[in-house]
Parts: structure tokens; sequence; C-alpha cells
């Protein structure tokens, strides 16, 4: 069976180019044929806001909601996404606004690595 | 012992990523991964030198270099590395993933 | 299959949100039964001390979050090392710390599947 490979993003959406090397670890492992999870936590969560519209830079949500077509699991704290202000639906599509407790735990407990990609 | 990479996102300016390595791995235990700003951390000679004694196999995003103007050749430690090289490094060649 | 976590903690209280986020993700996974242990490290010792007010800045506690671990047999380690290079002697951190030396982190490492850091 293939390797599993859960990959936990904290920064945001803006702020670093962290959550963009999370989406290319993941399509690195699609494309060697891994089973990935992904879960946004703390400032992470602004990752998967929809519409988010950076001009010239790139574009994290779109990668996101392109790499969530491709069989992975992305996952959001509920928490840390009211905190800030969104609401359950403003978030991308395939994207999960969910929980540490049953999300994150369930991709950890399914795993053979976690990646975390914070500063 | 257990087969680790260490992952580095700062610039040597922010963190000396040495000092939590030391800690928790032997040198040939220990792998690092430098992407955005950590590839700094293999251009820069006083920091280059502290990984190279600190770890046994270090990759450098290739990308993140020639974004930042420096080629591969300009490494003075490590090597330039695709992702699907580091995922090789995350998911077979170490046990665990440790960002500093 | 992951069935143990390491979750690392190395920023201070109360100017970041990681510390307190860290605390919270090894109780989410130690709700669930997952062998879960906290190691606190470098500015992550300053989570430990005892007179530490949060309310003063209307946060949570990391105190009691920490505390609330010890009701699911979570461990929470502190590093004697970076306790000795701040300053802070033993007698001034809250009850259940466990004190190792920075040497028992390879240790704690290698017992656990995988490890995240705050």
């Amino acid at each position: 069976m293939a390797k599993t490979l859960t990959i936990l993003w904290r920064t945001g959406s803006m702020m670093a180019m962290d959550a963009n090397v999370a989406v290319k670890i993941a399509q690195a492992a699609l494309a060697k044929g891994y089973k990935v999870h992904m879960f946004g936590y703390g400032e992470g969560v602004t990752a998967v806001k929809k519409g988010q519209n950076p001009k010239r830079f790139p574009n994290v949500g779109k990668e996101l909601e392109d790499t969530a077509k491709q069989s992975v699991e992305i996952a959001v704290c509920e928490t840390c996404f009211a905190a800030r202000g969104f609401e359950r639906g403003e978030e991308i599509p395939g994207a999960k606004v969910g929980s540490l407790t049953n999300n994150l735990f369930k991709f950890v407990s399914e795993s053979d690595r976690l990646v975390t990609i914070a500063r | 012992m257990t087969r680790t990479a260490f992952l580095v996102l700062k610039s040597p300016q922010e963190q000396d990523p040495t000092h939590m390595i030391k800690r928790l791995s032997e040198k040939e235990d220990a792998s690092v991964i430098l992407v955005e700003d950590g590839v700094y951390q293999a251009l820069t000679p006083a920091p280059a030198d502290r990984l190279s004694k600190a770890t046994s196999h270090i990759l450098v995003s290739r990308e993140d270099l020639e974004a930042r103007g420096f080629t591969p050749a300009e490494l003075r430690t490590g090597k330039a590395a695709e992702y699907a090289d580091i995922v090789d490094l995350i998911m077979e060649k170490t046990e665990r993933t440790v960002t500093i | 299959m992951a069935s143990s976590t390491l979750v690392l903690i190395t920023k201070s209280p109360y100017g970041l949100e990681e510390a307190f986020a860290g605390l919270r993700l090894a109780l989410a996974m130690g709700v669930n039964g997952m062998k879960t242990s906290v190691l606190m490290l470098d500015d992550g010792v300053y989570n430990a001390l005892a007179t530490q007010k949060s309310d003063v800045v209307k946060m949570p506690s990391n105190m009691e979050a920490t505390k609330e671990l010890y009701d699911f047999d979570i461990p929470v380690y502190v590093v004697k090392e970076d306790l000795e290079a701040r300053g802070i002697p033993e007698s001034k951190l809250f009850e259940g710390l466990k004190v190792v030396p920075a040497s028992a982190a390879r240790q704690l490492l290698s017992e656990h599947d995988v490890t995240t850091t705050f």
C-alpha cells in the first residue's frame, strides 16, 4: 500500500510562500504515488479562503482547490477560521472546515510521515 | 538511532538551525532540507560550514536558489534538489521530519 | 501509520499564538487516545512559569492549557539547560512538569512516530 503523508501548514496565504511550498510538496508526493492529507492550522486557514485575488502572485487558494481535485483530503481548523471572521461556506471547494480532534487526528493516524510548514 | 529530515525555511540571519539539529540527532542520522530563505544557509560561509558539520545530507531547493539569483555551482554545501528529491528524502530516506 | 506524536514547543507565550496552538494540538491527539508528549525547549520553556498571568493581557492561559493535558496522561517535559540559560530556577515552574536534560530530546524523538514544531 502506498505510504501516506500529512502536511500541516500554519502560515497565512500571503505572509510567506509557506502554503505554496506545502502545495509543492503535496504535488511532488502525488506524482510519486503517495497518498496526501493537508491540514491548515492557525493563520494557515487563510489559504483556503474562497475568492483570493493576489494579482501577479501565485494564488494558493486556487492551488489548493486543484490539489483537492486530485484526491487530497484538505481540512482546516474551524476555530481558527471563525477567529479570522470567515464563515462556513467561505472555503474553497474541496476544503473541509473541521477540527484538530476529528480531521487532523485522523490524518496523522493514517500517515507514515508528518511534515510541518510554519515559521 | 532515528534518521531525521530537518526542514529549514529561514535565513542564517534569522536562525541557526544547527542548535536544534545537534540536540535531536547525530550527524550521520541528520539530513536537512533548505527551502525558501533557508537556501541562504548553504550559500553563506559560516552557516554552510556549521550545517556540513551537523548533518550528513543537505538538499537545497533548486527553484528557490535560482529565484534568489544563485546557481547550484555557488553552493558551499549540499546539492540542488527538485521537490521530487525532497519528497523522496522525507518518505523513503528518513523516518521522520522535524521543522525548525 | 502513526500511533504517537511529539509536540515541540519552542516559542514563548502570549506574544505569538504558537505555544497555545501546540498545546491544543497535543490535547486533540491525546483525547483520541494517541500517545502524545510535549517538549518545551528554547523560548518554549517560558510557558512553564507558575507566575504567568494571562488575564492581564486578556488571553487564555498557557499554564491551564498545559495542565489540561495531564488529564489525558500527556507528559510535558521542559529542557533544563534552556531554563538555566534564561535564569529560571525549577522552583518557579508550576506542578506536574518533568524537567529533563537536553540529551533526553533524542530519546523522546525516537519514541514517537511523528513530530510537529510550534
